[in-house]
């Protein structure tokens, strides 16, 4: 619930994967899952079904008229005369290149991780896959075992059936004799 | 409908056999209905009804369904799976390709990014540190030169700052196409799984129809095989008791038999091992330790929850069913070979009375001897019962033959009665002859009748001495027959007063034995009570001797130990406190003379450092050394303590070694303990010396060198010197503890033996 109110996905359309490929139920605790959030190494995915575009989530905050802005300034500061003010003034404009390369630079380690996240939320997700199809797999080879023993019988099957239609009749004559 | 039923049935009813008509034919056997339900006449197929009222047997026909299913729809499912199955197994799907290498491109621009980032970060202090320091200096002739410096600087930074802004765009975009990637395949997995399941359910359900179907056609064929079933059951239930019965009969009589045999073999030996178990004989017959095990242990019985059937029910089903007979034939149980009782078992000749093992020999000798001939006696007796009913049987013999001799003796009697009349008859003839014929015929007559006479007084001869022989031969069987029968009463009696004596013999035996046990037992009683209160009386003794010797040695070593501990303490310290007071002394008034002074030069920062450097650098050998004596000080301390410990462990020791041993020599130990103390104090005594030395030498440079008027040179030298003297100290210290190890072992296990 708090996952739908943070990113508007709506509850039946959650799916939360760990990374063995294994899916979490709605209504189970967190420590069922062996170690599933604890730490950075086995974090829990979540995939909503049917979302408009998740690519909108990411690119809402970009502001890319920083660097522009920041080239002017830059130059600016260059054309002034040597003094005290402008070494005041580039000092500043240093920390403030500094500060905003501070920004960039986390921005940007943000963005990888989240990639390198991304990739192992993929790995789970077919993970989750091929146990699927593994369990398809074994339903339907037990029905088909299941098919062929009828198969294999079925003539004689057949003929107890057909004595067995005598049976019925013979029991309905018994039981109404004056037919 | 029902009539064209009637009109099939008519016709195909005599080649089938019907299940259920047979079913409602076979009635269920008293025997088998539960205890708790009461009987009434019931066919299977009522039976079956009545237990599930709630289906009915029509519901089992599927032979529609059946026939539903065949190889072509079981095909199609098949193929069906494999195809949902292969849409899955898309690989380049279910990988993402080089994505591996475009992670690892990133982490390298993330490595790239973070180096440019420091170097930003590392441009970024040094303007700020040459911000402060020109505020701080007020210099404005370095200004040209820093304005220059600081706008080249502003240009790499702003070309790093490219560098990050760049790298950030890439990595915004590769996540991006992640994401549009990664959307794609979740799209496509989605599809694969809602079509997976679609399959799933289908199969779900397919598999429980099959499910379903399985089970009635089961039930179908249970109801076919019903009666053939029912009938065999019955004829094994009675096949079963049949066999239980006569097989644990055989068991029984052989488990019976071995037992016997087993039990009387034990005893036997059981005598025999007491009589040559303490012998010396024993040695040549090993192996005489055996005793047969017991050869069949109790038996379990099985089939005895059987249902109660007996072969009347089998009868009474036979006549009810008349079609089945043939199956309800009991087949006769394998024969079991019945072994006679009784064959194999061996007369015993009793065994006397078991004896337990005694500690008197003699006795048990003795009544194993009595037994022997008791044993022996009545084997006797046997024999002698034996001898007299043999007698008994010629007695009777003879007496047969004096019976038969008598009728001998009557008949010989006849015959000589008919002799003798013959010889009467005889005479009258030849009387009469002689009257009638001639003196010739007379002579022969005469002749013949004196032959005849001499032959029949021969013949009396014979007959009288043939009698008088058979009279004495009666008379004398008689007369032994007498005798036997004498002797054989004695003999009776002599034998009764014999058994009579020997009984009388065992049970005074029996009773002296018996008192013999008694006084044994009394007098090993009383044996152990004196010796355990001797033992204890020692026991009291040496403990109370232990306790006096521990007190006064415990007293001892403590008084020694403390007075030698106080000494070596008040020793030590006042040493220590003598040279820590002059050498603090001295060096208090070093420092306050290198204080007063200051360099008033006006050398560069440098020179002026590396003045305070050499101030603080002699400050720290001050301190050093200050540190140093403390340490020392602090060892000592440590020492002392050391060797208090040590005293006060060697002191538990010796007092559990104490408590633990029954004979010790006080002297010895305490010769020992002296010596170890006074090795120790050797110890010690042999370092003082050095110390002392040490801090002779320490004060002679000291006086020697005046401070005041010293350079840093000579001071680093006379540092060198004391670092080195102490150095010397302490090699020397240490070689004095390594002669110690070797010498002294100073552990706590000192024995006292």
């Amino acid at each position: 619930m708090a996952i739908e109110e943070q990113y508007q996905i709506p509850i039946v359309s959650q799916v939360l994967l760990i990374s063995g490929g294994e899916s979490l139920n709605m209504n189970d605790r967190v420590y069922k899952y062996n170690s599933a959030g604890t730490d950075t190494t086995s974090p829990i995915f979540l995939f909503a079904k049917k979302s408009p575009d998740i690519c909108s989530l990411i690119s809402c905050s970009q502001d890319l008229e920083v660097g522009e802005d920041m080239k002017d300034r830059v130059e600016s500061c260059l054309q002034m005369e040597p003094n005290m003010n402008t070494v005041a003034s580039r000092t500043e404009m240093a920390m403030q290149l500094c500060e905003t390369d501070n920004l960039l630079f986390h921005a940007c380690e943000k963005l990888v991780h989240d990639q390198h996240l991304q990739q192992q939320g993929w790995a789970s997700v077919v993970a989750n896959l091929e146990d699927i199809v593994e369990s398809f797999k074994n339903k339907a080879k037990k029905v088909e075992i299941l098919f062929r023993d009828i198969l294999k019988n079925k003539n004689f099957y057949l003929q107890l059936l057909e004595r067995f239609v005598w049976l019925l009749f013979l029991v309905y004559l018994s039981i109404f004799p004056q037919l | 409908m029902f009539g064209f039923f009637f009109l099939f049935t008519y016709l195909f009813f005599h080649s089938f056999e019907d299940d259920k008509d047979i079913l409602s034919k076979i009635p269920i056997l008293k025997g088998l209905f539960p205890m708790s339900e009461s009987y009434h006449k019931l066919s299977l197929l009522e039976w079956i009804l009545q237990k599930d009222k709630g289906n009915s047997l029509d519901d089992l026909y599927c032979l529609e369904e059946l026939q539903q299913y065949d190889q072509d729809k079981l095909e199609t499912l098949l193929e069906e799976v494999d195809f949902s199955l292969k849409s899955c197994e898309k690989s380049d799907m279910k990988e993402i390709k080089g994505l591996d290498l475009r992670l690892q491109t990133l982490d390298k621009m993330m490595h790239e990014a973070r180096k440019y980032f420091d170097k930003q970060n590392i441009l970024m202090k040094g303007f700020s540190q040459n911000h402060t320091r020109l505020t701080d200096c007020r210099d404005m002739s370095i200004l040209p030169d820093l304005c220059q410096t600081h706008q080249e600087q502003l240009k790499t930074m702003l070309a790093n700052h490219h560098y990050l802004y760049d790298s950030k765009y890439k990595c915004l975009k590769a996540k991006k196409e992640l994401s549009e990637n990664l959307t794609q395949r979740l799209k496509w997995i989605i599809h694969i799984e809602e079509q997976l399941k679609q399959n799933d359910d289908k199969l779900v359900i397919f598999g429980l129809r099959l499910q379903k179907l399985r089970n009635k056609l089961e039930l179908i064929q249970n109801l076919h095989i019903a009666p053939r079933i029912y009938l065999e059951s019955i004829v094994e239930v009675l096949r079963r008791k049949a066999f239980s019965e006569s097989f644990y009969k055989w068991s029984q009589s052989v488990s019976q038999i071995a037992k016997q045999m087993v039990e009387s073999e034990t005893q036997l030996r059981q005598l025999f091992a007491a009589q040559i178990e303490n012998h010396f004989l024993k040695r040549f017959f090993p192996g005489m330790n055996d005793y047969p095990q017991n050869f069949i242990n109790d038996l379990v019985l099985i089939d005895q929850s059987l249902p109660h059937i007996t072969s009347d029910d089998i009868d009474y089903l036979k006549a009810e069913l008349p079609d089945y007979s043939s199956q309800l034939v009991v087949p006769s149980t394998v024969p079991i070979p019945l072994v006679e009782s009784g064959d194999e078992v061996s007369t015993e000749k009793v065994a006397g009375e078991t004896k337990p093992p005694d500690t008197n020999q003699d006795f048990t000798m003795g009544t194993s001897l009595l037994a022997k001939d008791i044993t022996a006696l009545e084997s006797t007796k046997f024999d002698l019962e034996k001898c007299l009913d043999e007698k008994n049987q010629l007695i009777e013999d003879l007496v047969a033959k004096t019976n038969s001799l008598e009728s001998l003796q009557c008949k010989q009697k006849e015959t000589i009665d008919h002799y003798s009349q013959i010889n009467c008859r005889m005479i009258e003839l030849f009387a009469f002859w002689k009257e009638q014929f001639g003196p010739e015929l007379r002579d022969h007559i005469s002749n013949y009748s004196t032959e005849m006479s001499d032959n029949v007084a021969n013949l009396n001869g014979i007959f009288k001495a043939f009698q008088q022989k058979s009279e004495e031969k009666i008379a004398t069987l008689t007369s032994e027959v007498e005798r036997l029968k004498g002797e054989d009463e004695s003999k009776r009696t002599k034998f009764q007063e014999f058994s009579a004596k020997l009984e009388k013999m065992i049970e005074d035996s029996k009773s002296a034995n018996e008192f013999i046990t008694c006084q044994l037992s009394e007098f090993r009683e009383n044996q152990m009570r004196c010796v355990e209160e001797a033992i204890s009386q020692a026991m009291t003794q040496l403990n109370q001797r232990h306790v006096d010797d521990c007190n006064s040695l415990k007293a001892k070593l403590t008084e020694e130990g403390e007075v030698q501990m106080r000494k070596l303490r008040d020793e030590l310290n006042q040493v220590h406190k003598n040279e820590v007071d002059s050498l603090r002394h001295r060096f208090k008034l070093a420092i306050s003379t290198t204080s007063i002074e200051r360099t008033s030069s006006e050398t560069s920062l440098e020179k002026v450092q590396l003045d305070i450097v050499d101030h603080s650098a002699l400050e720290k050998d001050i301190q050093k050394l200050n540190t140093l004596l403390k340490d020392m000080k602090s060892d000592y301390e440590s020492r002392i303590s050391k060797l208090q410990a040590d005293y006060e462990s060697q002191i538990a020791s010796l007092k559990t070694e104490l408590e633990n041993e029954k004979k010790f020599s006080i002297n010895d130990s305490l010769k020992k303990f002296l010596t170890d103390n006074d090795l120790n104090a050797e110890q010690i005594v042999q370092r003082l010396p050095i110390h002392e030395t040490f801090f002779a030498k320490l004060s002679s440079t000291l006086n020697v060198t005046d401070i005041d008027s010293c350079d840093p040179a000579q001071c680093k030298e006379i540092l060198a010197t004391v670092w080195k003297e102490f150095k010397d100290t302490n090699r020397s210290l240490d070689q004095l503890n390594c002669r110690s190890f070797i010498s002294i072992p100073f552990s706590s296990s000192v024995s006292f033996h």
